[in-house]
């Protein structure tokens, strides 16, 4: 804001504050300004490794901090109260989309009556028309004026004759003192539509952001997790297809939903797909292949609990082991042997549907293991007076993504997409000429307002005004 | 197996660099672009697709695509077919340069990706079927942003030989022939890449859940770019100048957005 600006709007008080807030918000140039900024926080949250879902965990926080040299802790804690880290949550994100909405609307407000009457230019008379194209509207306007020696009925002849030519449609109503021409005129309506999109894009966001809730969740058969309230999901089968046991290709995940006691929804989803219920998206993001390990004393047949050495839970009878690439993830402890089972996979010899293990026993504290030998799957090992039985089965993994927000902003920028290839397919040209009497020749006077490239515009009015390409033309 | 799509593409990348060289040299002295160059291009274009072919014969198709060497010699054809367009309307114009050593350019980094071999996921280009067309759309918006960056190059360096028109309700100034080849490449690479973006989104919300793969998010940033640069210029928000720049920017996220399109 320049000083005399500054002046007038302290001037001015309130209603100057809201003149220049909407003169600074009208600018077209802010759209541009505010694409850029999101093209910035982008390609930060690419460059920048963000934080993973439920960093509050104390768990997930700290496996995401070893990833990183120790001499960095201190910097990324400094970077993390200014979001840096959570660009996607945060202000950087969150102001941008803000701005452009109040942007968008205001443009809206501001470009949408000149883009309705661009798009039913026709009702008017064409001096009028020259007078609204002149005025601030959507694109940009070309002026030109030029001298013919032919008489004025002659001239205007002419001009409407090129302009047909030429692909325009052309109106004349007041006799040869005037014309108006078009291309596309419905296309205005796309730069209104591009601005509502954007508007709707960024409001969708936003609320996505703070009223809609993102739910990573991991079910395993026979298990459940809560969804959202009251609403429980329960996961009963995992079928999968494909060569590669630990990449299926397809496969289906039947699903309860457990609404209230003794009531239940079943639900079937393939894998990789999404449906709506009851106003959350759920989808099938994958499945998780895991190994299912259990312990068996040989003599009494009871079982033996088993302990994930990884994440500090309750010893378990039942332990179920992702086959990640992370060793440390397949060790299992068995507190009463003083013994750690670590189950690797290999595939079957030639056969790559079928899967087999290796396990391996450690005692005490030693690194090397006394016993390793290959397993197929669902069979067992006997180590120690122990027998342990080994199975391949798979975790679903879900998202839920509560709340339609999302749906909002899907809309808005499909309407942005979809307003841009028109815009590219079909670029609106309105032109408005007005004719008057020179001496014994005519004086054409013409405005082009369109939203394309304004050089090629000057190019099509100069042809269009010359008087001598006229013959060029005219043949 | 990647032994000919390395030998091949090098020496289609080469041939397309020495068809620059003898163009800027001619272009140089002041002379018309000699009918070597033309021919070198075609040989270019012969080479690159016979080492694709090579590749994807050998991997089998579809496999041969889920490789980001596939879908960069892609990018480096279609840019070609390009410069044709352009050669076909004005041979020596130092646009067909242009748009040839960007071709190279993106041969080149073809070659280079695919002496990495990196692993990527064939379901992410390819799967559902649909996703063919996803891919097939975006490479030609990418290739059309190449073009009208390569094009918009020769401005930005030499300013003087063009001169348009700017502001609203200027008087019209001299005008060349040649801007409608810009305009015609901005326009593909608007549509083109909007509706890449709207198959690539629709498929992440409908089909993986997942939003944040680097694929989408680069190609994200190039339509964003492409928005702001064409829009933003058509709507007098922006002079050609910036507009320009930010093409260039669209450029480099677009090639970013290729490497990425198996990932």
């Amino acid at each position: 804001m320049s000083r005399e600006e500054k002046d007038q709007v302290v001037a001015a008080g309130w209603t100057g504050l809201m003149d220049w807030l909407w003169r600074a918000l009208t600018r077209p140039s802010v759209t541009v300004i505010l694409l850029v900024w999101l093209v910035v926080i982008l390609a930060l949250s690419i460059i920048v490794p963000q934080f993973p879902r439920h960093v509050e965990d104390p768990l997930v926080r700290s496996r995401w901090l070893a990833g990183f040299p120790t001499s960095a802790w201190a910097l990324i804690q400094q970077l993390q109260t200014l979001g840096v880290f959570n660009l996607s949550g945060s202000i950087w994100l969150r102001l941008p989309l803000a701005l452009l909405l109040a942007h968008a609307l205001l443009m809206l407000a501001s470009w949408g009556p000149a883009a309705w009457r661009c798009a039913r230019q026709m009702q008017q008379l064409p001096s009028e028309a020259l007078v609204d194209a002149e005025a601030t509207g959507p694109g940009r306007a070309v002026r030109a004026e030029e001298s013919w020696p032919s008489a004025l009925a002659i001239t205007a002849g002419q001009i409407a004759s090129r302009l047909e030519q030429t692909g325009f449609r052309v109106l004349s109503r007041s006799g040869a003192s005037s014309c108006l021409a078009w291309q596309w005129r419905w296309s205005w309506l796309a730069v209104a539509g591009a601005y509502l999109g954007l508007a709707l894009g960024a409001l969708g966001l936003i609320l996505t952001s703070w009223l809609g809730e993102a739910i990573d969740l991991t079910l395993e058969p026979h298990g459940n997790a809560q969804l959202a309230g009251p609403v429980n999901l329960a996961l009963d089968t995992v079928t999968v297809s494909g060569d590669d046991a630990l990449h299926p290709g397809g496969g289906r995940l039947e699903l309860r939903a457990l609404t209230g006691v003794g009531e239940s929804q079943s639900l079937g989803l393939a894998l990789h797909d999404s449906r709506l219920w009851r106003g959350t998206w759920l989808t099938a993001v994958g499945v998780r292949p895991v190994v299912e390990l259990a312990a068996e004393d040989a003599a009494t047949g009871q079982r033996v609990p088993l302990q994930p050495s990884v994440t500090h839970t309750a010893a378990r009878e039942l332990l179920r082991l992702p086959l990640t690439d992370a060793p440390d993830m397949r060790l299992a402890s068995v507190p009463a042997r003083n013994l750690t089972v670590r189950v690797d996979y290999q595939a079957g010899q030639g056969q790559t549907d079928v899967p087999a293990f290796v396990v391996s026993f450690y005692q005490g504290k030693q690194s090397s293991p006394v016993q390793s030998q290959p397993v197929a799957n669902g069979a067992e090992v006997a180590f120690d007076g122990t027998r342990y039985r080994v199975r391949l089965d798979y975790d679903a993994m879900l998202e839920a993504q509560v709340g339609l927000w999302w749906a909002l902003a899907a809309l808005g920028w499909g309407m942005v997409i979809l307003c841009m290839v028109w815009l590219a397919a079909a670029p609106p040209v309105i032109l408005a000429c007005r004719l008057t009497a020179e001496g014994a020749g005519s004086r054409v006077t013409c405005l082009a307002r369109g939203v394309c490239d304004v050089g090629l515009l000057s190019g099509q009015l100069l042809e269009l005004l010359a008087p001598g390409a006229g013959a060029a033309v005219d043949r | 197996m990647q032994g000919g799509f390395v030998a091949l593409g090098s020496l289609a990348a080469a041939a397309w660099l020495a068809a620059a060289v003898i163009s800027a040299l001619a272009h140089l002295r002041g002379q018309a672009a000699p009918r070597l160059t033309d021919t070198l291009a075609w040989l270019g274009m012969a080479l690159a697709a016979g080492g694709g072919a090579w590749w994807w014969t050998s991997a089998g198709w579809p496999d041969g695509l889920a490789i980001a060497a596939g879908p960069a010699a892609g990018l480096a054809l279609l840019t070609m077919a390009g410069r044709m367009v352009l050669a076909a309307r004005r041979p020596a114009s130092s646009r067909c340069l242009a748009v040839v050593a960007v071709a190279a350019g993106l041969q080149a980094l073809a070659v280079w990706e695919m002496t990495r071999g990196l692993p990527s996921d064939r379901e992410a280009v390819l799967l559902p079927g649909w996703m063919a067309l996803r891919t097939f759309t975006a490479l030609v918006g990418y290739a059309a942003v190449a073009v009208g960056a390569a094009v918009s190059g020769v401005h930005l360096i030499a300013p003087g030989r063009l001169s348009d028109t700017e502001g609203p309700g200027d008087r019209p100034a001299a005008f060349t022939t040649e801007s409608p080849i810009e305009d015609s490449a901005r326009r593909i690479a608007l549509a083109a890449v909007s509706l890449a973006v709207c198959l690539d989104l629709t498929r992440s919300w409908w089909g993986r859940g997942e939003l944040e793969r680097d694929g989408l998010a680069w190609m994200l940033i190039s339509w964003l770019l492409v928005v702001a640069s064409v829009g933003g210029f058509w709507l007098g928000a922006i002079k050609r100048r910036p507009a320009r720049l930010l093409l260039w920017l669209a450029l480099a996220a677009a090639v970013g957005a290729t490497l990425t399109l198996t990932s």
